[in-house]
């Protein structure tokens, strides 16, 4: 299998760095009490979260303008159908994720100012109850995430300790295709 | 005239009365006035992170002395008092948290009080109050810029008001909240009171 094109990796490779300081550090912020601290960190996580989006997007068109080298050819073709699926599933959450957190700051009233920088208007009028709908949506969402990395990233060490092909090299960065 | 008559007037005095209370001298009226709670809005603005959020209470209470003298209705004083538990800013959690000791600190101090020592008329409805604002257990001077309506011949108005408070000088914000970085230390103060007439 052919290696992905260095944007592809560069991408690929910061939306995971980012989801792994995302992911945790959405956890750790949740259960402090409203302070100084919880503020700095939610607005660490919107940032990032926003950071992603962006990311995400990039992503996507590169997806569907560019080319990606095929799966090796001794896959089965339901293989191929399910990598496609949570990876179209990946780019979705990725792009939905960050609205339905953005829908949940409308809500609450709350401005979302990314790096300290850009001020985001408020996408709703601010509603109690739809801010427990909101926190319900990114939490469901979150777990839908993560379901589905642990799946990826179960999929990717299948083809390198199973398979034994160069499907997990054909995004490392830096490794020289075998 | 009988002895009944007599008694049924006294009784209309008394009936009537009240409604008449406001103290006439030479065809100048003073009357009082009260914010109708159903209908009035007491909001705010402030910033976080230099971004602007909003906020309200629901629970207040606001009073004015009018003066009414040769068809027209000029404001003499200002008053009112706010239950500062009833904060509303559309998020449970901030709302929970504004009540506590490094902000209102509701338990100490229930309630903010502003009433007004001098106010200035500017013509056209428009008036500069200048009073004390009493907040978090500190009294100061603030200045409100009011525009007064009365309409219906008298019988309903409207308060227009706003003031620009620094929540710093009051002590709003304790702690490492009396740096602005994350909460701004300009909190602008709107209230539209729907006026009713009191007769008391």
């Amino acid at each position: 299998m052919d290696k992905f094109s260095l944007p592809a990796r560069w991408l690929h490779w910061s939306i995971a760095g980012l989801l792994l300081i995302q992911i945790p550090l959405a956890w750790y912020m949740v259960d402090l009490p409203l302070g100084m601290d919880k503020l700095e960190k939610y607005s660490w996580h919107k940032s990032l979260g926003m950071l992603l989006f962006a990311l995400g997007v990039l992503r996507l068109v590169r997806g569907l303008v560019g080319s990606r080298p095929p799966l090796p050819a001794e896959t089965p073709r339901y293989e191929k159908i399910i990598a496609k699926v949570i990876q179209a599933l990946l780019y979705l959450i990725i792009l939905v994720m960050p609205i339905s957190g953005w829908l949940m700051s409308s809500a609450a009233n709350v401005p979302v100012k990314l790096f300290s920088l850009i001020t985001l208007p408020p996408l709703i009028e601010p509603d109690k109850a739809l801010v427990e709908v909101f926190e319900e949506v990114h939490e469901l969402q979150s777990f839908l995430l993560l379901t589905l990395i642990t799946l990826h990233i179960l999929a990717a060490l299948k083809h390198q300790l199973i398979n034994r092909d160069n499907v997990l090299h054909s995004m490392l960065p830096l490794v020289r295709k075998r | 005239m009988s002895r009944r008559l007599v008694w049924l007037s006294l009784l209309a005095c008394v009936m009537v009365g009240p409604a008449f209370a406001e103290d006439t001298i030479d065809g100048f009226q003073a009357q009082r006035w009260v914010a109708d709670p159903a209908k009035s809005r007491l909001g705010f603005r402030a910033t976080q992170e230099g971004a602007q959020f909003n906020g309200r209470f629901h629970d207040f209470t606001a009073g004015l002395q009018i003066a009414f003298a040769d068809g027209k209705y000029s404001l003499q004083q200002v008053d009112a008092g706010i239950q500062l538990k009833s904060v509303d800013t559309d998020y449970q959690e901030r709302d929970d948290y504004l009540v506590q000791e490094d902000w209102f600190y509701t338990e100490l101090w229930p309630r903010a009080t502003f009433s007004s020592s001098l106010i200035s008329d500017n013509g056209a409805g428009n008036y500069t109050a200048d009073g004390t604002l009493a907040l978090r257990g500190i009294s100061k001077e603030v200045q409100l810029d009011l525009q007064l309506v009365i309409e219906d011949n008298g019988e309903r108005g409207k308060l227009l008001g706003s003031a620009s408070i620094n929540r710093l000088d009051f002590g709003v914000g304790q702690g490492d909240w009396a740096d602005t970085e994350w909460i701004g230390n300009k909190v602008a103060v709107e209230f539209e009171l729907y006026l009713l007439r009191a007769f008391e």
